[in-house]
C-alpha cells in the first residue's frame, strides 16, 4: 500500500492509538472517583500531555494530507471525520483530567451515599460508552455502535443525580454540591463526546448522513 | 503569471478576506451575547433570555456556513503555508465562538432556573465583573485576529488570570451566601455553574489568542505539551505541567 491509501491507513491506526490512551484516561478518572487515589491523578496529568501531543501531531498530519494528497469523496470524509474525532478525544482527555483534579473534594462526596453511588453508576456508564466507541473504531464496525443503545441512557443518570445533589444537607453541603456537580457535568460531557465520536464513525463507515443528525453539539 | 492566473489569485484573496470578515461578524454577534446575557441574568428578564436563546440559532447557522466554506476552500484552492494557517485558524475560531455563545445560552437557562431567587449584592458585583472581563477578553481575541497581532494573542492567557481569580472569589461568595442562609443550595449550584460559564468564555478567548499566534507564527502552545511529552521520554522534562484546556 502506498500514497494516499497508506497515509490514510496510518492515520486511522494513529487515531486508534490516541483513542486507546483517552480510553485509559477515562478509566483512570473513574478510578479516582472510586478510590480517591491522588497518585492516579498525577499519572493523568502526564498522560494528558501525551494526548495533547498526539492531537497536535495528528491534526498537522491531516492538514498535510489535505494539502499534499487532495483527497476526494470517501477519503476526504475520512480526513474531515478524523479531525472531528481528534477534537473530541482531546476534550475527553481534558475532562478526565478535570475529574482527577477534584480528588481533594472527593471526600466531601464519598461519605454521602445518596450522591456517591449514582455518581459511580454514571461514571461507569460513561466508561462503558467510551469502551464501545473505541472498540468500534478499532474494529471499523458500525454494527458495534449499536451496543451503545443497550446501555442505560445518560439522562437516566444525570437528572436524578442532579436532584440528589440539590437535596444535600448539613455542613459543607454547598461545597459538596458544587464538587459533585463539577464531576457530574464532566462525565456527562464525556458521554456527549462519545456520542459525537460514534456519530462521526457511523457516518464515516456508512456515508449515512443520518448519523450526523445524531451528532451532539458540544 | 497569466491574466487568468492573476484574476484567480484576486478572486481567491477576496474569498479569504470575505471569510475573515464573516468570522469577525460571528465574533461580534457572540461578543454581544455576553453583556446582554448578563443583563438578562441580573434583571431576571425571561423575555430577554428567550430572545438570546433564539439568537443562538442564527449563530449556529452562521458557524455551520462558515465552516463549510473553509472546507470548500481547502479542497478547491489547496492553500499553502500562511493562507492554510489562516483557514485552519478560522475553523478553530468558529468552534470557540460558537461554544462561547452556547455558554451564554446556558446563562439564560440558569436565569430561568433561578427565577425569583435573590442574589446577594456581593455576588451580583462579582458576576458583573466576570461578565466585563469575559467580554473584554473576547474582544481582545477578535482584535488579535483582525490585526494579526500575535503579541496580544499571547497576552490573553495572563489577562485571563483576572477572570480566574474572580471565579474563585465567586465560589467563596456562594459558599458564604449559602452559609448565612441568603441563597439556597439549588441557587448556589446554579451560580457556581454560571461563574464557570464566564470562566470558560475566558478560556475560549485564550484559545483564540493561541490560534492567532499559530496563524501569525506557526507555533501552537500545544507544542509545549508535545515537547514535554517527548522530553519526559528522554528524562529531560523541566517545563511546568500544562493546565487543563476546558474548552467545552
Amino acid at each position: 500500500m502506498t500514497g494516499l491509501p497508506a497515509d490514510l491507513e496510518e492515520l486511522r491506526l494513529q487515531v486508534e492509538v490516541m483513542a486507546i490512551r483517552v480510553q485509559t484516561a477515562v478509566a483512570r478518572a473513574v478510578e479516582v472517583v472510586r478510590v480517591g487515589d491522588s497518585s492516579v491523578a498525577e499519572v493523568l496529568v502526564a498522560a494528558d500531555d501525551e494526548i495533547d501531543a498526539m492531537h497536535v501531531s495528528l491534526t498537522e498530519r491531516c492538514y498535510e494530507t489535505l494539502l499534499l494528497r487532495q483527497p476526494m469523496a470517501s477519503d476526504l470524509r475520512l480526513v474531515v471525520s478524523v479531525l472531528r474525532v481528534l477534537s473530541s478525544l482531546e476534550r475527553v482527555g481534558d475532562l478526565s483530567l478535570r475529574v482527577a483534579k477534584t480528588v481533594d473534594d472527593r471526600a466531601l462526596i464519598a461519605g454521602r451515599a445518596e450522591v456517591f453511588a449514582p455518581m459511580l453508576a454514571l461514571a461507569t456508564n460513561v466508561e462503558e460508552r467510551m469502551d464501545v466507541v473505541v472498540g468500534a473504531w478499532s474494529a471499523g464496525s458500525a454494527d458495534r455502535l449499536a451496543e451503545l443503545d443497550a446501555l442505560e441512557p445518560l439522562e437516566s443518570f444525570v437528572g436524578p443525580l442532579t436532584d440528589r445533589i440539590l437535596e444535600l444537607q448539613g455542613a459543607d453541603a454547598a461545597r459538596a454540591a458544587v464538587a459533585a456537580m463539577t464531576m457530574t457535568r464532566a462525565f456527562d460531557r464525556i458521554g456527549d463526546h462519545a456520542a459525537i465520536i460514534a456519530a462521526r464513525l457511523g457516518y464515516l463507515l456508512t456515508a449515512d448522513p443520518n448519523y450526523l443528525a445524531e451528532e451532539v453539539h458540544p | 503569471m497569466s491574466t487568468d492566473g492573476t484574476e484567480q489569485r484576486v478572486t481567491w484573496h477576496r474569498e479569504l478576506d470575505g471569510l475573515s470578515a464573516d468570522v469577525l461578524r460571528l465574533g461580534a454577534m457572540t461578543c454581544e451575547t455576553v453583556p446582554r446575557g448578563t443583563d438578562v441574568l441580573l434583571t431576571g428578564d425571561l423575555d430577554g433570555a428567550q430572545t438570546l436563546i433564539e439568537l443562538d440559532d442564527e449563530i449556529d447557522a452562521l458557524s455551520v456556513d462558515l465552516e463549510e466554506r473553509c472546507w470548500s476552500i481547502i479542497v478547491r484552492q489547496a492553500p499553502k503555508a500562511g493562507e492554510l494557517r489562516r483557514v485552519v485558524t478560522v475553523i478553530k475560531l468558529i468552534a470557540e465562538l460558537e461554544r462561547s455563545a452556547d455558554l451564554m445560552v446556558n446563562v439564560c437557562k440558569a436565569t430561568r432556573r433561578m427565577y425569583g431567587s435573590p442574589m446577594t449584592p456581593k455576588i451580583r458585583g462579582i458576576l458583573s465583573s466576570m461578565s466585563a472581563e469575559a467580554h473584554q477578553l473576547l474582544r481582545f481575541s477578535l482584535d488579535a485576529f483582525a490585526d494579526e497581532n500575535a503579541g496580544l494573542g499571547r497576552a490573553l492567557g495572563d489577562i485571563d488570570d483576572r477572570l480566574d481569580q474572580l471565579n474563585r472569589d465567586m465560589v467563596e461568595a456562594i459558599f458564604e451566601g449559602n452559609g448565612t442562609g441568603d441563597i439556597d443550595l439549588a441557587v448556589a449550584v446554579q451560580l457556581a455553574l454560571v461563574a464557570r460559564y464566564y470562566e470558560r468564555i475566558g478560556d475560549h478567548a485564550v484559545n483564540i489568542g493561541e490560534r492567532v499566534t499559530y496563524m501569525v507564527t506557526g507555533w501552537l502552545p500545544e507544542h509545549n505539551g508535545a515537547m514535554r511529552a517527548a522530553g519526559a521520554g528522554r528524562g529531560e522534562t523541566d517545563a511546568e505541567p500544562g493546565g487543563v484546556d476546558e474548552t467545552s
